[in-house]
């Protein structure tokens, strides 16, 4: 047998009448090996481009909107809440103001670069905050009774049986999966219900001093970009994060193209709920402790935030790590920054339900282009 | 002369439309007679579709007029041109799924049925059957779902939609191709009637012999330009051809030799398979062999194809590949099959994405190591297709949707070729492509089978088949009804023979 490289080289160029375009313009044609500076003139130009300026901003107008409102979200913050009466500083940039801010940003940032994984493919999750509620308060349970190696690992065996439900209900039984989560969040309401409210309980608490070990803010820091690195690896230069895009886009040619939907769909659920699991115990982290009420709403913010973001929700190829960064900060931005403004809790509600309408009305216009079809 | 005492009944002057950077129609000038059965022919992206669709509502010109019956004409919806008496039957599907065939042929026009808000249902459907009476369709009915219908006869609901409102003129765009037989001669039957009537039809194809047989005048664009319009008694296929192409496209189109070959080796066999209507089928492809299947398209032979792929299981019997059974297209994938599904826009292409992550999806595990796939390698791999297969694109990040139907199907061959596939399923490789995309792709076929691939071609065309195939299988009713070895001497009539 021949060597198979020879066999593709072997299918020359077609003699029809195309390929004009190939030379005349295009960025590919550019790149000549002229050294790396002209490489670089080169790559501007091509950038700057009209057509394909024009074609960048086609592709990324959801990406370009989103920076531009948490810049945005970051000029008003920093202006109207004004300065501290005492020390004068900007109230937003006051080292306190930002411990909180990272400090709520940790939990939200592991879930929803978690959640990537999983919107990528055109899937939703309703279940989020109940999960995270209950693995918090099993790794209390069980971190008091042994320790934390043990804990970390009741909760990832946890994490992976849900995972596995997610994609098996999704493949098999043919429902959407947002179905299967709604399961899960009945029965983890149930399982939060008898582990507080049936025992009279508000909150668990480790015996031992988990803030103390990973609490401090540049640990939390450094968490937040591994793990955001760690995704972005997956998600770029993987088959896993190549072939949810895929299934995002087009499951039926994916299916076709060797992109087997339950394997994928197992693998992403997966990483998911790994994160989940981290997004538990940075939770923890935060006061050694988990109440009832912390993280129920977990669910509906993720989404938003990724809408934020400029997630696409049916999933495909606009979906990217840069989303859920932006959307957090954003999201959290707008929460603190109005608090920081004296505004009151229930107008924050009443402010964020408007920012969702408005991304909701600006994007869902034309057909799947943000929600799913 | 004849063409020139017609009434006129549709002018369009200076028409020019540009995609963003894209010009698809420049200073176009656009005549159209009663009594016409004018066909447009030219490559993909040369504008056919795009004179029809402005003047249809579908979309609008950037600049220039149209002139429809005397009067300034511009429509601003499909819906608006239908109602003024120009109907567009469009390439792709346009029934509405889940519902029944009186829905369909109704839509729009419930208001006629209904009494104090409801629906007389059964008044619908009587209706329904009526208009399908009409053109002597029996074999459904107006309260027939419209899911059980295949997509061929689906097509022909749309076409029967479209006259229902008796339009003065219709624009058949690319539609035979998505024809049963008996659908087809139903079509030509309509457009031949249109004719008499003195009403106009435009008729947007691809496939030249069609076009000959069919057409009073036919107008060839070139690059959103009109190059010539003729009348019947010039036809002429090199001729058009040559003008269509701009250049002359030779003699070479099909394989020139006439001799079978293959090699020893089975890469792909059916073992006694049943899945439906198919009972015991077997077959086996060699290396380097290019192994046809035709008949009509309800015959079983695209379920051949999606049988050897195993994008679907028998239920007896096995599909192997050295001896091992295919059981899901990812495995399939992993000994080394490719399949070019009949349905581009939906089962092969994944449209809302780049060309790369197109032609890099069966290639993940081959060129994965350790999880890591590089980029360089990625680039040097769509590159080297990209010029193999000469795609027209700015770049690799271009969007699938905004190429060609012809450079779509390039991109779907260049998937194949990527993943290193031995044995390559092609179902209706070239729908829909026109003749100089056709030249390339079964250059690129006949290229693939000298480096010892293994072919299963199926098609609907006879002429292709019989100039590519090694073996050329006829199915009839789920059966094989005969086999044919390749020789210069067959010809289209022996097939057919064995297909009806």
């Amino acid at each position: 047998m021949k060597n198979k490289e020879d066999k593709v080289e072997k299918i020359e160029s077609t003699p029809a009448a195309d390929g004009d375009l190939n030379k005349s313009s295009g960025g590919t044609a550019v790149a000549q090996k002229t050294g790396f500076v002209q490489k670089v003139v080169n790559a501007f130009k091509n950038f700057f481009a009209r057509e394909h300026l024009k074609e960048f901003l086609r592709n990324h107008i959801y990406d370009i909107c989103a920076l531009g409102g948490l810049i945005i979200c970051l000029i008003i913050f920093t202006i109207v809440p004004g300065r501290h009466p005492r020390d004068g500083k900007l109230l937003l940039w006051r080292p306190q103001t930002v411990k909180a801010l990272i400090s709520q940003v940790s939990v939200y940032f592991i879930l929803a670069i978690g959640a990537v994984f999983i919107y990528l493919m055109g899937c939703m999750d309703i279940s989020v905050g109940y999960q995270v509620g209950v693995f918090a308060a099993v790794f209390i349970i069980v971190a008091n009774l042994s320790n934390l190696f043990v804990a970390l690992l009741v909760i990832l065996i946890m994490g992976i049986a849900c995972a596995i439900f997610n994609a098996y209900v999704g493949a098999y039984v043919k429902l959407p999966t947002v179905m299967s989560s709604v399961i899960l969040m009945q029965l983890f309401n149930g399982v939060l219900l008898s582990m507080y409210g049936d025992k009279g309980v508000n909150s668990y608490s480790l015996t031992m001093d988990l803030q103390a070990v990973v609490g401090s803010t540049w640990f939390r820091v450094i968490a937040l970009v591994t793990l955001a690195l760690i995704a972005f690896y997956f998600l770029t230069f993987t088959k896993v994060g190549k072939r949810s895009r895929a299934i995002g886009t087009n499951k039926r040619a994916a299916d076709l193209a060797g992109a087997n939907l339950l394997a994928t769909r197992i693998v992403c659920y997966i990483i998911f709920s790994l994160f989940l699991c981290f997004g538990a115990v940075m939770l923890i982290s935060r006061s050694n402790s988990v109440a009832s009420a912390d993280t129920t709403s977990y669910q509906m913010d993720i989404m938003i935030m990724l809408l934020m973001g400029g997630m696409p929700l049916s999933g495909g190829m606009k979906g990217k790590l840069f989303n859920a960064i932006v959307g957090t900060f954003t999201y959290v931005l707008l929460n603190m920054g109005l608090t920081l403004c004296g505004v009151e809790v229930a107008y924050i509600m009443l402010v964020k339900s408007a920012v969702f309408v408005t991304i909701v009305c600006l994007t869902c216009r034309k057909p799947g282009n943000l929600l799913p079809r | 002369m004849e063409f020139e005492n017609r009434e006129l009944i549709f002018k369009a002057s200076h028409m020019h439309k540009a995609f963003g950077p894209t010009i698809a129609l420049k200073d176009v000038d656009f005549e159209l007679h009663r009594g016409e059965i004018r066909g447009l022919i030219g490559e993909n992206g040369s504008g056919k579709s795009t004179i029809m669709s402005i003047a249809a509502g579908m979309q609008t010109a950037t600049s220039g007029e149209m002139f429809y019956k005397g009067q300034p004409w511009a429509p601003k919806s499909m819906l608006e041109g239908q109602n003024g008496g120009i109907a567009m039957i469009l390439q792709e599907s346009n029934t509405i799924p889940g519902v029944t065939v009186a829905e369909n042929l109704f839509a729009g026009r419930e208001k006629e049925f209904a009494r104090f808000g409801f629906i007389n249902i059964l008044k619908m459907y009587k209706a329904a059957d009526a208009v399908l009476a009409k053109f002597n369709i029996t074999a459904f009915k107006g309260s027939t779902k419209i899911n059980t219908l295949s997509f061929e006869t689906r097509k022909l609901i749309e076409i029967i939609r479209a006259m229902e409102k008796d339009p003065e003129i219709l624009v058949v765009d690319e539609t035979t191709t998505a024809l049963s037989f008996d659908g087809r001669e139903i079509l030509y039957g309509i457009i031949k009637d249109m004719a008499e009537k003195g009403k106009a039809v435009v008729f947007i194809s691809h496939d030249l012999d069609e076009i000959m047989d069919k057409c009073t005048h036919v107008t060839v664009l070139r690059d959103g330009e009109i190059i010539d319009t003729l009348e019947k008694k010039d036809f002429d296929a090199k001729k058009i051809s040559t003008l269509m192409v701009g250049r002359d496209i030779g003699d070479a189109y099909y394989r020139d030799d006439f001799e079978a070959t293959a090699g020893e080796e089975v890469e792909l066999e059916f073992k006694d398979v049943t899945y439906q209507g198919i009972k015991d089928f077997n077959l086996q492809v060699h290396k380097g062999e290019i192994v046809g299947i035709g008949g009509l398209s309800d015959c079983g032979m695209h379920i051949i194809g999606q049988l050897a792929f195993g994008a679907r299981k028998p239920t007896a019997g096995s599909v192997e590949r050295r001896g091992k059974p295919v059981k899901s297209p990812s495995k399939a994938i992993k000994s080394g099959i490719g399949y070019v599904s009949k349905n581009r826009d939906t089962e092969a292409l994944m449209l809302e994405a780049p060309i790369k992550a197109n032609i890099l999806l069966p290639s993940l595990d081959r060129i994965s190591k350790f999880t890591f796939i590089s980029p360089r390698t990625e680039n040097e791999i769509v590159e080297q297709e990209i010029k193999n297969l000469s795609i027209k694109c700015h770049n690799s990040g271009m969007y699938v949707s905004k190429l060609s139907g012809g450079n779509k199907q390039k991109v779907s061959f260049a998937k194949w070729t990527a993943a290193k596939s031995d044995v390559i399923i092609m179902d209706c490789p070239t729908r829909g492509v026109d003749v100089a995309v056709k030249q390339a792709m079964y250059k690129i076929i006949n290229d693939m089978k000298k480096s010892g691939k293994a072919i299963l071609l199926i098609s609907e065309e006879m002429a292709e088949l019989i100039g590519m195939s090694d073996r050329l299988i006829v199915m009839k009713d789920f059966k094989i009804s005969h086999e044919f070895e390749r020789s210069k001497d067959l010809k289209e009539t022996d097939i057919i023979e064995y297909m009806l």
